[in-house]
């Protein structure tokens, strides 16, 4: 499901529900600034469970084509090489990515697990007429990009977000996802108090519960099979393609 | 808000009393003050039982000098500092209590650290002191006591901030301090024998020697004890 930005609710809503179900409305138990950072934290959970926040980012083609992972993003979804500029393309690249390669930077050669001049190798064997000579590979937050590559103008970067480090602080909690994230703050914050205050401790389990943040039949996993479900016009075509065999 | 008064509390208490003990010695100040002392805490036992605003005295502050201000008056020292209910600055800017030892943690993360858009209090020595924000005026709710060593500054004839359902259980247990106080015998009085030594009794008893329920030989030998005591402090002084 793609969630709409416009939907989206404040982090205030989810503290209405979570500071009265832990009886701490004066927030004299924990400070409002604590629960904001309990409520990104799941927000977050659930990026990365659901990868339910797109980030795109260009970057200008760097003379050593290397470009660190732009922060707030992960999982790199896609890397395209675009001709022209990101508001008028001329021509694109797909870039793939190619096993264990490594570079220093540009006209420094390169390692791999399948180096095209590696004619002597027994099992890689080098593949000459592979297209994909537009490739890349992340060596911690690194992204390097082959030799070719420096033709191109840009590179165009689509990765899952981190939500709170994306999200518009006003406004960042898809619906879709109230129910989730205010019991995952509620049984949070509920297991931070119980050292002091026992009685929590029945409400930490209570929200646990209803939770099930490990298993299949809670609020969690309702939460992230609504994130990770396909919209409904996305669907119908897909079935239409796969039934034309036209992709 | 409509209540008995302190003026009517203290002749009710004192009639009492000396329907009792016809002789004793009790004076309205006296009584006043066991008073306060006890509706005092059933008042504190009271608001920590309910949530109720009904005594919650709100304040404007606009004397705050770098930050911090007196309390404007003695307040419950409730767990968690809930003697101070509430201070918010015009604009529906809340101030969040915390306690001063915990304050290092708040800047450990952004969204809990002091600011402008995040402020906070806390109470030390008879002050507040605020985090993230300086304003000009602040309005302050407070939980005040009845603090009855300043009686001097308390109108008796203004109506009592205590619930009158719990007064009969005030006046009883004024009446069981009255009493026991009266009854405290006279030979515990605070009498050091020699100067400059401690005081080797306790109490001082505010009943009239023949109040008591002892014969009046014991009462004579009493009084002897007593002249004989400060006669050997004169001697003392005068070697």
């Amino acid at each position: 499901m793609r969630t709409n930005p416009n939907n989206y609710i404040s982090i205030n809503e989810i503290l209405a529900d979570v500071t009265v179900a832990l009886d701490d409305q004066d927030y004299r138990l924990l400070t409002p600034g604590f629960y904001r950072a309990q409520v990104k934290k799941a927000l977050d959970e659930l990026g990365f469970d659901t990868f339910f926040y797109d980030f795109v980012e260009d970057k200008e083609m760097p003379d050593d084509l290397q470009i660190p992972i732009p922060e707030g993003a992960f999982n790199v979804k896609g890397i395209y090489l675009i001709y022209g500029t990101p508001d008028n393309i001329k021509y694109q690249e797909n870039l793939y990515w190619k096993r264990d390669f490594y570079t220093e930077g540009e006209g420094k050669g390169y390692t791999a697990t399948r180096h095209h001049r590696n004619v002597s190798d027994p099992f890689m064997k080098p593949v000459w007429n592979n297209q994909a000579r537009y490739f890349f590979n992340i060596h911690n937050g690194i992204i390097m990009l082959s030799d070719l590559c420096k033709g191109y103008d840009y590179v165009r970067i689509k990765a899952s977000g981190i939500p709170s480090k994306n999200i518009d602080n006003v406004k960042m909690i898809p619906p879709e996802a109230r129910e989730g994230i205010t019991l995952w703050v509620i049984e949070k914050c509920a297991s931070y108090l119980k050292i002091r205050y026992k009685e929590y401790r029945t409400v930490q389990l209570d929200a646990y519960q209803q939770l099930d943040p490990y298993g299949l039949n809670g609020a969690w996993h309702k939460t992230r099979m609504r994130l990770k479900a396909v919209d409904k016009k996305q669907l119908r075509d897909t079935i239409l393609y796969n039934k034309a065999m036209y992709y | 808000m409509k209540n008995i008064t302190l003026r009517e509390a203290v002749y009710d208490i004192l009639t009492d009393l000396r329907q009792m003990h016809g002789n004793a010695k009790i004076t309205e100040n006296q009584a006043l003050f066991w008073i306060l002392a006890t509706i005092d805490r059933l008042k504190k036992q009271h608001i920590e039982k309910r949530e109720s605003g009904l005594y919650i005295t709100p304040f404007v502050v606009d004397n705050i000098i770098n930050g911090e201000f007196e309390l404007p008056k003695p307040i419950y020292d409730f767990h968690l500092d809930k003697g101070v209910s509430y201070i918010v600055e015009e604009g529906d800017i809340y101030y969040t209590r915390v306690y001063k030892p915990y304050i290092r943690r708040l800047y450990y993360r952004e969204e809990e650290k002091p600011s402008e858009d995040n402020p906070y209090f806390y109470v030390e020595e008879g002050k507040i002191k605020l985090l993230g924000r300086s304003p000009e005026e602040v309005e302050i709710g407070l939980f005040t006591t009845f603090n009855p060593t300043e009686m001097s500054s308390i109108d008796i004839d203004e109506p009592l901030e205590f619930p009158l359902d719990l007064y009969m259980i005030a006046k009883r247990q004024i009446l069981d301090l009255g009493v026991w106080a009266i009854q405290t015998p006279r030979t515990l009085r605070s009498d050091a024998p020699v100067q400059g030594q401690p005081p080797s009794k306790k109490f001082l008893s505010v009943d009239d020697a023949v109040d008591l329920d002892l014969e009046e030989g014991q009462v004579r030998d009493q009084e002897r004890q007593v002249r004989d005591q400060e006669r050997q402090v004169r001697d003392q002084e005068r070697r």
